[in-house]
């Protein structure tokens, strides 16, 4: 058990760690996660979308903050493939919002 | 280790949105002198000269509206953090309202800027003008003018009751034009109410991201979703044969801070509570910062937190422990007596490998040795373990 976790538990385990604890009125994922279980269609490409969000290596899994913009998350994870990052453009932000409005 | 620091350069802005959590400062029009930028630079550059770990430092450029100052300021501040950053690697990102484009600014961007996320709700018109008008069409067209000038950009939309019923439709945009973007709950406001109308329950945020995630498993689109692909790529790095376990660990590195217009600096859970903040950068350097009385009782609440919350939940060293930590999960059906459950981020983890050991059935092993083939490649010497050894496990 590393330093960090012993000290977590032993923050637990103490008096001051009580407010923290969760409070028991609080919706389970579990329940909201089963109701949202349909039946989905993988896409076809699946593996490959897998392999561009698989992390390499080293990953820097620390907190992102902000938006994930490529230079600074992906650059990071370094994904195999050569993938721009962004799937190419294919309309304009205008004719994409124009296609979705009512 | 990559060290964020989240700068509020100005709190101006040329929007009010309903729900901004700077919202009673956005007329103010102070900003940060390139004195003071200048202080800022050398103490956090100091500090991290000395921490060999420091893999990277990103300036996370906020506001306000960080681009309403002229483009001259820009190339100040970029001179100045040079002087003081020579032979690191630094990173400067921009969050922009893109209210404000014309030829200079987008020189800023591509020569300047590393990165630029725009801010967009795609429906719900809680960005304003001073006006009190809606300002989207003008934003649209100036993602148009980066897309023609070849500049990359990813996008945030802040999930209110206003556009959580269009999620689909928010996919779809963001799909057709093959951008990354975040999907961001609705946060704490700048006072009592602000959000009546179009706050939001964990619940309806766990469904709406279990949704997305949904469509996204269903496309062809390759686009990155915040937080759902972040959380894939850390349940996926769960099964590796040389998974280490990943903890937000404030005692060891504090891996984001953020810098108030005045220099106070602050956690995210913390930032602008009176007596909370770690210390003033523009006058403190930062080893002094850390070593505060304040800066100890932030670790210790945050650690509380994650001891309280954390310890207890399967996904945790897949997650780091980061949203409890910094107390994004105060939702209105999640907060009781001023305690906190982690409803969204568990919630969605658990969805998500629902989906993918339902994948495993229909695509076989073929899904995790994607992995094995990755390890195969030199990112360890051990032998790939299969995900049913993992589960045998």
């Amino acid at each position: 058990m590393s330093l960090f976790i012993q000290s977590l538990v032993a923050l637990a385990a103490s008096v001051s760690a009580a407010p923290a604890t969760a409070p028991d009125a609080a919706p389970e994922p579990a329940a909201i996660v089963a109701e949202a279980q349909g039946d989905i269609e993988f896409a076809p490409n699946l593996l490959a979308k897998l392999d561009s969000v698989t992390p390499r290596s080293e990953v820097n899994r620390g907190p992102i903050w902000g938006q994930t913009w490529p230079q600074t998350l992906w650059a990071q994870i370094q994904p195999k493939a050569v993938d721009a990052p962004d799937d190419a453009p294919q309309m304009s932000a205008s004719e994409a919002f124009r296609q979705i409005d009512d | 280790m990559r060290a964020q620091y989240v700068v509020k350069v100005t709190k101006h802005c040329n929007l009010r949105c309903s729900y901004c959590y700077e919202y009673p400062e956005l007329g103010n029009p102070d900003r940060m002198s390139i004195e003071q930028l200048s202080a800022m630079f050398k103490h956090i550059a100091e500090h991290h000269r000395k921490r060999p770990e420091t893999s990277s430092v990103l300036f996370i450029w906020h506001g306000g509206e960080p681009l309403l100052p002229e483009p001259a300021y820009w190339r100040a501040i970029f001179a100045e953090q040079k002087k003081h950053f020579a032979g690191m690697k630094v990173v400067n990102d921009v969050q922009t309202n893109l209210m404000l484009l014309d030829d200079d600014r987008i020189d800023l961007i591509r020569n300047g800027f590393n990165g630029i996320g725009v801010s967009i709700d795609v429906f719900g018109d809680l960005r304003l003008n001073i006006a009190g008008r809606p300002s989207q069409k003008r934003v649209l067209a100036n993602m148009d003018r980066l897309q023609e000038a070849g500049i990359s950009f990813g996008c945030i939309t802040v999930l209110t009751r206003k556009n959580l019923h269009r999620v689909d439709r928010i996919f779809r945009f963001y799909e057709s034009l093959g951008r990354t973007f975040r999907l961001l709950p609705l946060f704490q406001g700048a006072f009592d109410d602000q959000h009546a109308g179009y706050e939001v329950t964990a619940e309806e945020v766990l469904g709406a991201l279990c949704r997305v995630a949904d469509l996204w498993l269903e496309s062809p689109t390759k686009i990155r979703i915040g937080p759902i692909t972040e959380q894939l790529t850390n349940l996926m790095y769960k099964q590796y044969p040389d998974y280490k376990p990943a903890y937000y660990d404030r005692r060891s590195f504090e891996e984001v801070a953020i810098v108030n217009t005045n220099g106070d600096l602050y956690s995210q859970a913390d930032a602008y509570t009176p007596g909370r903040a770690w210390g003033n950068i523009f006058r403190s350097s930062l080893d002094e910062i850390l070593s505060t009385d304040s800066h100890a009782r932030s670790v210790l609440d945050a650690e509380s937190r994650m001891a309280g919350v954390c310890l207890k939940c399967e996904y945790f060293g897949a997650c780091t422990g980061f949203p409890v930590a910094e107390d994004q999960r105060r939702y209105p059906d999640t907060v009781r007596d001023g305690k906190a459950a982690c409803v969204v981020e568990r919630g969605l983890f658990m969805h998500l490998e629902r989906r993918l050991r339902e994948a495993e059935k229909r695509h076989g092993s073929a899904v995790w040795e994607k992995i094995e083939e990755v390890t195969k490649e030199g990112t360890s010497e051990a032998p790939p373990i299969g995900w049913e050894d993992i589960r045998a496990a």
